[in-house]
């Protein structure tokens, strides 16, 4: 078995970025930091207030203004040359002269 | 199908996260909505010349990071004006400013207030990443940076909103 020294270098920030993310390594790894936090204070403090920032940031989601949405179209179908364009009349068959 | 119908099917689910990203770059509402537009516009000429992404949502965040970054970046660098009425601007009409909602809008402003205090990596670090759920690796090829320095902005922007909002936190950390 790896010693904990080998399983991740002891770099508590980046360490706690990851496994905030959901992004530390395999279940090997994971299950090492898990155990790591139990003993180390540093990278405990780390993941504590990651996980904290991290739930506070998602509170922070908006949506854009449907006035927004409505501008965007429009701009976007200026752009293409839609806007003003009349749709073009059939022509009707001449009339037969008698 | 017309072109820009095609565009806008493919692009109008990911305007909130353009909208997002452009209220981390720029602060008044103006200059939020300025900044979509022209990325959706500057997308949309792309598109007309076949310059079309595989993943439609980190192609949009380049051009709005772009674009900020070179036009916005001045407006950016006024001093701080963030009111309250900012916050709970266009989206919320008269008949809805309960009591309920003002205090909803003051803690909004706090977690604003606090976001605006952070560099803009750090703030944009966490808008891919904590909101919309980019991979590292993800808001690292969009943001242009290793994948090492998204990491580290990623969790000083962490734990600064965790120390800017004390108050918060302890209630976030006891739900």
């Amino acid at each position: 078995m790896m010693t904990p020294v080998k399983m991740r270098k002891h770099d508590p920030e980046r360490n706690a970025a990851e496994y905030v993310s959901g992004e530390l390594g395999g279940r090997r790894v994971r299950r090492w930091f898990d155990a790591h936090l139990l003993e180390c204070e540093d990278c405990w403090r780390e993941v504590l207030l990651g996980r904290l920032g991290r739930r506070l940031a998602t509170d922070f989601r908006e949506s854009a203004p449907s006035t927004l949405r409505d501008r965007v179209r429009a701009v976007v179908a200026l752009e293409s040359g839609r806007v003003g364009d009349r749709p073009r009349r059939r022509r009707l068959p001449r009339r037969r002269s008698r | 199908m017309t072109n820009d119908d095609a565009f806008l099917r493919a692009t109008m689910g990911s305007m909130d996260l353009v909208y997002n990203v452009a209220r981390r770059l720029v602060r008044t509402p103006e200059d939020v909505e300025d900044l979509v537009q022209e990325t959706y516009l500057a997308a949309f000429r792309a598109w007309k010349d076949h310059r079309r992404p595989d993943r439609v949502e980190p192609w949009l965040v380049t051009i709005c990071l772009n674009l900020g970054r070179s036009r916005f970046r001045r407006l950016a660098a006024r001093p701080h004006e963030v009111e309250l009425s900012d916050v709970i601007a266009d989206t919320r009409s008269a008949e809805e400013d309960t009591e309920r909602d003002a205090l909803a809008a003051a803690e909004r402003s706090d977690l604003y207030r606090a976001m605006w205090a952070l560099p803009e990596e750090q703030r944009l670090a966490i808008t891919l990443v904590d909101l919309w759920d980019f991979s590292t690796a993800e808001a690292a090829t969009t943001m242009g940076t290793p994948r090492g320095t998204v990491l580290s902005r990623l969790h000083r922007g962490r734990k600064a909103l965790a120390l800017l909002l004390p108050e918060r936190a302890r209630e976030v950390n006891d739900r």
